[in-house]
């Protein structure tokens, strides 16, 4: 090493290695950390039993789901559901009925008028 | 640089006590040097040194020996002088009084060129002034600086060329 031409307190190597063999000392054993995985292996535990639990309660559940049938409701139920008018409409709304005025005019028509039609044509569906 | 093989044993028998204490033996001057060339103020240095130990000592358990003790300890000794000169560096921008005067410490007994080559050197980057001092003043070869600062010697070529140029400039105006 070249000289950088810095100086140091006299005695100063002896006094810093005496002290830094004392901190050590003072501070107490040091140890050994644990490994990663030994630290991880509770949560691994925990996560492996939630995974088996999800896995056998799953399959059960879509297996009920697929064996519903339609004999295994309720009359009740099937009557309230088909009861049930979930968007508030009728199909009578859109019916346009006849007026009162119309229908007079469909009364009074002539029944020996619409026989004569009807046998005039009736040949040509048969 | 060759360690004891009786070293590695005592860490695998976990038997730190007595291991520090051979490593502050063997190496508290060596990195009071390196870490002195890099802060230049005693005080600094020895603040360093006391807290590279320390952090040595905490980490020695966990340390793989898979390098030398004394890579792990330069290591150490490099990153926490280098995270100090940052921080006074800053402190000292702040302060408006950017330059240490070597001429002004009791510590210091070089000559005139030797203090001018020493605060051509502060001028440099963090990274080039590590380079340059540990080659120049500590003549370590780049293969052990490389291990050291975990930087390619293709790097580390590069940056003792930059600085030797910025030097070598810095000292002739300098002169002038």
């Amino acid at each position: 090493m070249k000289d950088q031409g810095f100086k140091i307190p006299k005695g100063y190597f002896e006094a810093k290695k005496d002290q830094l063999k004392a901190l050590a000392q003072e501070s107490g054993p040091v140890t050994k950390a644990a490994p990663k995985t030994r630290i991880l292996w509770p949560s691994l535990a925990a996560a492996a039993a939630v995974l088996i639990a999800a896995l056998f309660f799953l399959p059960l559940n879509s297996k009920q789901n697929s064996d519903l049938n339609f004999s295994d409701l309720q009359e009740q139920e099937v009557i309230d559901f088909l009861n049930q008018d979930p968007y508030g409409v009728y199909p009578e709304s859109f019916i346009e009925l006849p007026n009162s005025e119309s229908s007079e005019g469909f009364e009074n028509l002539d029944t020996k008028l619409i026989e004569s039609y009807l046998n005039e044509h009736s040949s040509e569906y048969l | 640089m060759q360690e004891p093989g009786t070293w590695k044993e005592q860490l695998k028998k976990e038997q730190y006590q007595s291991l520090f204490a051979e490593l502050v033996e063997a190496y508290t001057e060596r990195l009071y040097w390196h870490i002195r060339s890099i802060l230049l103020r005693h005080d600094w240095s020895d603040d360093v040194l006391q807290e590279c130990f320390i952090k040595a000592w905490k980490a020695l358990p966990s340390f793989r020996a898979e390098s030398a003790f004394y890579t792990w300890l330069y290591r150490i000794a490099t990153n926490e002088a280098l995270a100090l000169l940052k921080k006074e560096r800053r402190f000292q921008l702040q302060e408006g009084a950017l330059n240490y005067h070597l001429s002004a410490d009791p510590y210091f007994d070089g000559d005139e060129a030797l203090k001018n080559l020493l605060e051509a050197v502060a001028e440099l980057p963090d990274k080039q002034q590590t380079v340059f001092k540990l080659k120049y003043f500590q003549n370590l070869s780049f293969n052990e600086i490389s291990e050291m600062l975990g930087t390619s010697v293709g790097a580390l070529k590069a940056s003792f060329h930059h600085a030797k140029e910025k030097v070598k400039v810095q000292l002739n105006l300098n002169e002038f």
